[in-house]
């Protein structure tokens, strides 16, 4: 009987990886951000107590996160443009 | 706006003395964890080059493109999981007020715990340094033994547990030797 290992052919197609994918992913994302954002928003506004470090958080939190999702919207239409 | 002081339920003269928010230390150790589930999509992108996923995956466009979308959508959850974690760390927080200790703690983000006990209730107060570290960056756990329901209460990672416990110390004798004053202020 012949080793499975020796005969292991991979599948020509697996699983396809199309822009629309991405796209959703990214659509899912957003929909997180969301959430989690008005939940940090609402606990930092209301249970905190240095406002002034807070508004620096913030700032930080925003500018990483539209940061990130700036890379991962010009990643899906590169992505999309490079079919 | 409200603010957390209007949350939380002083009488007319109470004095706050300190806030205690946890040592930093406690803090670092939870983004050393996240720091290495960041490393993940660099880990895969290696190891997806090394076996050539492209022969298990069809991928119609650059790979290269397809990983800073999945590199950024990872880094995007981590940095939603970072803020998350600062913000459980940030509003644990320990008020000592010149009648009360008001302990607040956020447990993720849809449980909040807070508790306050009378300082003329104290009986004692000890600190606890354990290891290198603790020695090192200075802090520590306090127990406070109460007469009470819950009659121990134990807050970790205080930065400089000594000068709390010495300051909590001292306005417990005050409360204690000033019981009738402290009880009509409490009315």
């Amino acid at each position: 009987m012949d080793n499975l290992a020796f005969n292991f052919n991979p599948p020509d197609i697996l699983l396809v990886v199309d822009s629309w994918v991405l796209t959703i992913l990214l659509g899912i994302a957003l929909v997180i951000f969301i959430i989690i954002s008005s939940i940090l928003l609402y606990h930092w506004h209301r249970f905190a107590f240095d406002h002034e470090r807070i508004v620096i958080m913030r700032r930080i939190y925003f500018f990483g996160s539209f940061l990130l999702l700036g890379t991962a919207l010009i990643g899906v239409i590169m992505y999309g443009l490079s079919h | 706006m409200a603010s957390p002081t209007s949350i939380l339920e002083f009488e007319p003269d109470e004095k706050i003395i300190v806030k205690v928010r946890r040592h930093w230390f406690y803090f670092l150790k939870e983004v050393v964890t996240l720091l290495m589930v960041l490393l993940l999509p660099l880990i895969l992108y290696i190891i997806a080059v090394m076996i050539g996923v492209d022969t298990y995956v069809h991928i119609p466009g650059d790979f290269f493109w397809l990983w800073i979308t999945v590199a950024a959508l990872w880094g995007l959850a981590w940095w939603l999981g970072f803020f998350v974690a600062w913000t459980d760390f940030y509003l644990d927080v320990l008020i000592v007020t010149d009648k009360r200790i008001f302990d607040i703690e956020q447990k993720g983000l849809f449980f909040r715990d807070s508790s306050s006990f009378r300082l003329d209730r104290i009986q004692d107060i000890s600190i606890e340094i354990d290891g290198f570290l603790a020695t090192l960056l200075g802090f520590g756990h306090i127990h406070i033994q109460t007469a009470g329901e819950k009659r121990e209460f134990v807050a970790t990672f205080i930065p400089h547990p000594h000068e709390l416990m010495s300051l909590i110390s001292q306005y417990t004798d005050r409360a204690v030797e000033n019981p009738i004053a402290e009880q009509k202020n409490g009315l």
